[in-house]
């Protein structure tokens, strides 16, 4: 056979080889699956191609049973779950927690003493009040407010060795501004602890990227949308990241318009209104459970004082939008803004 | 053990390797889906519906029916018996990957579409 008789041989044998390859893995990967949890849509994308496609699939089922999970434990929306038995025996009884939500509590509560109440998980009766899922949801009175911020105050919240007591009838804790990051890190641990290495979780815009071996803005790994808060189905930019938990608290997730102006569901702790400054605030953090609370309390502190928190944050990275005129603008730390780039709209 | 290729040899195994990368393409093109929606009642494929063709459908969901809408390329939740209609208000979406939920009602529409794979997230 002759030398140039081999070559093309060996050139078709190389060009089906990598057909082969190119359509099976292209198929392949990612694996998705989808559910709904903690009243949201939630997605699991797992991209290793080490795994088998069963393996991936457990995991996958296994992640989702663990936000399943976290939210059986934190939701307030349920009288039996922890946070819900803490809530009905709110001025009456101490309330022995699992030491699972303690940390997670501990963790919530260095928030709220370190940003001075700024963020606070004792907002259930606010929240309540303004009752955004509602059909109709209206602006509570201003004496409303008055009368229900008497319940709202970490301070007013004890846990001594895992024993939760809430001072007054009527508090409540609202773990909404925290528990779907912790719910998504938990998934990326059991991913992980499975042996699943490139995975996103997605729990309503809460991400988890866990790609093992890289930092947290890596080039080569996921592209990160902000969703453009003005505008309906389209992208205001991106970013890429690597290792990180993303998460974006915005005026435009759930609100009214009520004589023209917006309401929102993101509620200073203090005055009960919703927050007047920035539009959204989106962060990246080593992990998602961090990502997830600093989203709402830079919000709640604006422009200028959140600029202020994430500077002096290690390993935090934020993107601020805000209303500039009749348009939208942006400022953030130096990495995410390195990394980050519009899509062109016509503000 | 091999003879010399022939010409007839050469062009059989070029006409087989075109062959074979048509099918390879062709399996690949059926593999991968199309631009439509996907319409879920919990677990249960409700519907599948292409997005270059106008439609309306209702999924019977949890608590009521949601009523689903294809039109100019973007597929969006117009009415729904529950009680806050963020799906309603989530407006029309075209890009895959995107979805639509109705939380009460357990059914959500995720757009599956032709573009190559993104290793992606949204957020807001």
């Amino acid at each position: 056979m002759k030398g140039r008789d081999r070559s093309l041989i060996k050139c078709i044998l190389f060009i089906l080889s990598v057909c082969c390859v190119v359509s099976c893995s292209h198929e392949k990967r990612p694996l998705v699956k989808d559910a709904t949890a903690m009243d949201t849509f939630l997605t699991v994308s797992v991209y290793d191609e080490e795994i088998s496609d069963e393996q991936a699939f457990a995991m996958m089922d296994s992640a989702i049973a663990e936000i399943r999970r976290v939210e059986m434990m934190a939701t307030d929306y349920n009288d039996t779950s922890e946070v819900g038995t803490v809530n009905k025996h709110a001025g009456h009884d101490s309330i022995i927690i699992s030491s699972e939500l303690n940390s997670l509590l501990e963790t919530a509560l260095q928030y709220c003493r370190s940003s001075d109440g700024a963020f606070d998980i004792t907002v259930e009766p606010l929240v309540k009040a303004w009752d955004f899922l509602s059909e109709r949801p209206q602006t509570p009175t201003d004496e409303q407010i008055q009368t229900i911020l008497r319940y709202v105050g970490y301070k007013k919240l004890s846990i001594i060795n895992r024993t939760v007591f809430l001072q007054q009838p009527g508090m409540g804790i609202d773990l909404g501004a925290i528990a779907k990051g912790y719910a998504v890190e938990k998934a990326l641990q059991k991913l992980r602890s499975g042996g699943v290495h490139k995975a996103i979780v997605d729990l309503g815009g809460n991400l988890g990227v866990g790609w093992r071996g890289t930092k947290m803005f890596d080039s080569t790994v996921a592209s990160i949308y902000i969703r453009h808060p003005r505008k309906d189905g389209q992208y205001f930019g991106k970013f890429k990241v690597g290792n990180a938990g993303i998460s974006t608290s915005g005026d435009y997730q759930r609100y009214f318009i009520e004589d023209g102006v917006r309401y929102h569901h993101i509620l200073n702790p203090k005055t009960g209104m919703p927050v007047r400054d920035l539009v959204s605030a989106t962060v990246v953090s080593s992990n998602a459970t961090d990502a997830d609370a600093l989203s709402t309390l830079i919000f709640v502190l604006g422009r200028e004082r959140g600029m202020e928190l994430l500077r002096r944050t290690n390993g935090v990275e934020g993107l601020l939008i805000f209303q500039q005129g009749d348009s939208l603008a942006f400022t953030g730390t130096p990495k995410i803004l390195s990394s980050f780039s519009r899509t062109p709209t016509d503000d | 053990m091999f003879r010399t290729l022939t010409v007839a040899d050469k062009v059989l195994s070029l006409t087989l390797l075109g062959v074979t990368i048509a099918v390879f393409w062709g399996i690949s093109s059926l593999a991968t889906p199309g631009s439509f929606a996907i319409v879920m009642i919990g677990d249960q494929l409700a519907y599948k519906l292409p997005l270059d063709a106008n439609k309306v459908v209702t999924a019977q969901g949890r608590i009521g029916d949601v009523t689903i809408e294809v039109r100019g390329g973007k597929v969006g939740v117009t009415r729904a018996d529950c009680p806050n209609h963020v799906c309603v208000r989530t407006g029309w979406r075209s890009r895959g990957g995107e979805v639509i939920v109705c939380v009460p009602n357990h059914v959500w529409v995720k757009i599956l579409s032709n573009d190559k794979p993104e290793i992606k997230g949204v957020t807001g």
